[in-house]
């Protein structure tokens, strides 16, 4: 039982931290760069993304004993874009607003690539327990490190975050909302990280 | 005839799929270490895209316009896609198995490209003419190309330089793509 909840705590860290989706294994950059123009979209575009990363790992853990092994990426790739149009239709329904901001990085989530690396590297291979909550973890690690993302972007770019003013709106740089902004700034993202990590050379 | 060479040269450069839109950034980072896999996976983007679109902008505007399930494309584009690309890997299998060795780990990457469907649902979600949305298949994919080779050519550079520790990796890279992508938006002069 100890182990298991080693086991269970490890994954979470891992996913946070260690093996963060964004910071060390690059995974999923095209929704982080592209939507992560202010906090609140970064923080919506992350906890749909997480949802989703959380329902397909859970899922293809279940469901590993029918998935065949050699056609597995046909039955992530069906089940991550089921749960895409399900929540793109909630999205719609609930909260018109991220919708139309989000546009087609909602339906993109489908082929995130963090995704395709959980469900390869770990719920096809563990039971649903510990898919879950590699899953939590690693939607947690992505989702805050986009919203940080956002939030340094448009604090630069609109000098607010969450909507709040901070910095005159004389004094902004909007070139940080645009793509090159992103790349650059999440490449000091990533580097602090490194430091952080130390002695990492990927 | 004006119009869609305008087009084309928007699709390709001035809203480059990779550089200004961010879309397909993964294997553009991930995948550009040399410049031989590069072209390799430019040339499978441009195939894989051009023919699924020319199969999805049909049945995005006669089937699911129709029976107005439109929320489905998603899931629907993305089995064509698979499906062609499998179909693909058979072909080249029967053909060559030594071409087959070196396509078959980068059409699966292919298929969770997220340049090629973020292509293909643009098309019929704009709601573009066939041609139109056949032209912003290919130059998008070719725009894509452009990045990826543009990408790994400075890459074989890169390795020859000193780079700050913490930078050495993916962070140095995504500095090389701002930059890249700083350049691409001195192509909407073209426009003016």
């Amino acid at each position: 039982m100890k182990e298991k909840k080693d086991n269970i705590f490890r994954r979470f860290y891992y996913g946070l931290w260690k093996e963060n989706p964004i910071l060390f294994l690059c995974l999923g950059l095209c929704p982080v760069l592209a939507v992560s123009t202010t906090a609140e979209y970064a923080l919506a575009m992350g906890a749909f993304t997480t949802a989703v990363l959380i329902l397909t790992n859970v899922f293809v853990s279940a469901l590993k004993k029918i998935i065949p092994n050699e056609q597995r990426l046909l039955g992530y790739l069906i089940l991550a874009a089921s749960f895409t149009v399900a929540g793109q239709l909630f999205l719609k329904a609930y909260f018109p607003d991220f919708s139309e901001a989000l546009g087609i990085f909602v339906p993109l989530t489908a082929v995130n690539g963090v995704i395709y690396d959980r469900a390869e590297r770990c719920a096809y291979v563990s039971n649903p327990g510990i898919a879950l909550f590699d899953a939590i973890g690693t939607g947690i690690g992505y989702t805050f490190i986009i919203t940080l993302l956002g939030a340094i972007r448009e604090i630069i770019a609109f000098g607010t975050i969450f909507g709040i003013r901070l910095i005159p709106a004389d004094y902004t740089i909007p070139f940080t909302a645009l793509a090159p902004g992103a790349c650059i700034i999440l490449a000091f993202i990533m580097a602090l990280a490194n430091k952080i990590r130390g002695g990492h050379r990927s | 005839m004006t119009k869609l060479f305008y087009a084309a040269i928007i699709a390709a450069f001035v809203n480059n799929l990779v550089l200004t839109q961010s879309l397909g950034m993964d294997s553009f980072i991930r995948n550009s270490k040399d410049l031989a896999t590069s072209v390799r996976i430019a040339v499978s983007v441009l195939f894989v895209t051009v023919i699924s679109s020319l199969i999805t902008w049909p049945i995005g505007r006669f089937v699911l316009d129709k029976l107005q399930i439109s929320f489905l494309s998603t899931i629907l584009f993305l089995l064509v896609e698979a499906a062609l690309v499998w179909f693909v890997l058979y072909v080249m299998k029967k053909i060559s198995v030594n071409l087959y060795e070196h396509y078959k780990e980068l059409l699966a990457l292919i298929i969770i490209n997220s340049a090629v469907l973020g292509i293909i649902l643009n098309n019929v979600e704009v709601g573009y003419s066939f041609i139109r949305s056949t032209v912003f298949s290919i130059f998008g994919a070719v725009g894509f190309g452009i990045a990826m080779i543009l990408m790994a050519g400075v890459r074989e550079k890169i390795k020859y330089n000193d780079i700050p520790g913490p930078f050495e990796g993916v962070p140095i890279l995504l500095v090389t793509a701002g930059l890249m992508s700083i350049a691409f938006y001195g192509f909407t002069g073209l426009l003016l």
